[in-house]
């Protein structure tokens, strides 16, 4: 086999796939994030949890990682993430008033895109 | 040498049950633009067997990569892999002189995730570059004694039960073995395209109950060195994901090898279990 076609081919039909597929499929779900802007923060104020949408979970262990993360923020006593609408609820301790900028970080950190968040009396 | 590679499969084990693992849907070989959460350490163990003909005769290779990667921020990793080698040549040597083991080269890599869309619950598009180093700190003989440095792309991109990833590297050689093995370890720079494809066999759709997902990865390599060598290889396999754990299996396949002067892959598997806590 001629080596430069055998290495064209194979080198540049992949790249070449990978950025159409890439470019057509970013805009093909800009479109499926109508909550992007729908950011409420707050503190719990006794709230008993709190229920968070975040994005860009990928995965089981993905979103486990995020009840991790949770587990570090100081008044969260009990988290589960929900990977059917990307929904993360929270326990909380009563008596800590939790910031919800903490939990927006802690997503954040998680490389994750956090959009909304609400206290559950 | 059985005893050896028992030893080394046994470590392997212990070490995969106590490590952590903090990001997945990255298939079982190749890289993915995902990494640990920041302040956070992911340790990764992974065992590879391959063999390879040299003059008619076998080779075999045991690789056992210990990676541990750190978040420095929420978009800046830096890993560190140390390969463990045992590689058995005795087919070769009668006496089995040949024979060896020790450590590979340390590689130090910097990964920084520049864009992320993350347009849906599960799906995410990341772009990170990656650069670093490969340090000659493995032993004689399975050490290409440079210092090699590399710089590539790599992109993630998952969307309901489908997910690819895909990079590119490209490692220059500082020095190299006179009669490397695998690619890169010569004289010759080398030129890495990586695509994983994943598909979710199961769940067919995530529920508020769904704790683990079946899929069904294929991995394609190609390695370009700068001296002509060319190699093709593909690697299907299982990757079961639950919340805590995640198992992968992938034989390894080579398409089309045109080598010159390294020796050509014959086939191999890679195994992995990984555990996030």
């Amino acid at each position: 086999m001629n080596k430069k076609v055998f290495v064209s081919s194979l080198l540049f039909g992949p790249l070449l796939g990978l950025s159409v597929v890439g470019l057509v499929g970013c805009g093909s779900t800009e479109s499926r994030a109508p909550e992007a802007a729908a950011v409420t923060l707050g503190n719990s104020d006794g709230a008993s949890g709190a229920k968070m949408r975040v994005d860009g979970l990928g995965c089981p262990m993905c979103a486990e990682s995020i009840s991790i993360l949770m587990d570090n923020v100081d008044g969260v006593t009990e988290s589960r993430v929900d990977l059917s609408n990307g929904v993360v609820n929270v326990a909380l301790d009563t008596s800590v008033n939790v910031s919800g900028e903490d939990l927006r970080r802690a997503i954040d950190d998680g490389g994750f895109t956090f959009r909304s968040i609400e206290f559950v009396k | 040498m059985q005893s050896k590679i028992n030893r080394a499969v046994g470590l392997f084990v212990v070490l995969a049950f106590v490590g952590r693992e903090a990001h997945a849907q990255a298939s079982a070989l190749s890289d993915a633009a995902t990494q640990p959460a920041k302040g956070r350490i992911a340790w990764r163990e992974q065992a590879r067997f391959e063999r390879y003909e040299l003059l008619g005769n076998d080779v075999d290779q045991w690789t056992i990569d210990t990676r541990l990667i750190y978040g420095l921020r929420k978009d800046v990793s830096l890993t560190l892999n140390v390969p463990t080698i045992l590689r058995d040549r005795s087919a070769v040597s009668a006496a089995g002189v040949g024979d060896q083991e020790g450590l590979g080269d340390t590689t130090l890599m910097l990964k920084w995730r520049f864009w992320q869309h993350d347009p849906a619950p599960v799906d995410t598009n990341r772009l990170a570059l990656i650069g670093g180093l490969r340090l000659p700190t493995g032993t004689d003989g399975l050490s290409s004694g440079g210092w090699d440095p590399f710089v590539g792309l790599t992109f993630t991109k998952v969307e309901g039960r489908y997910g690819m990833n895909a990079s590119a590297r490209y490692t220059a050689s500082t020095d190299g073995l006179a009669n490397p093995i695998s690619a890169g370890t010569g004289e010759a720079d080398l030129l890495t395209l990586e695509t994983s494809w994943l598909y979710r066999l199961s769940p067919s759709e995530y529920t508020s109950e769904t704790d683990a997902s079946l899929y069904f990865t294929v991995e394609s390599f190609l390695d370009y060195e700068t001296n002509g060598d060319i190699a093709w290889r593909i690697a299907p396999g299982l990757l079961y994901e639950a919340r805590r754990w995640t198992a992968e299996l992938s034989p390894i396949v080579p398409v089309a090898q045109d080598i010159d002067d390294r020796t050509e892959l014959d086939w191999g598997v890679a195994f992995g279990v990984r555990f996030l806590f």
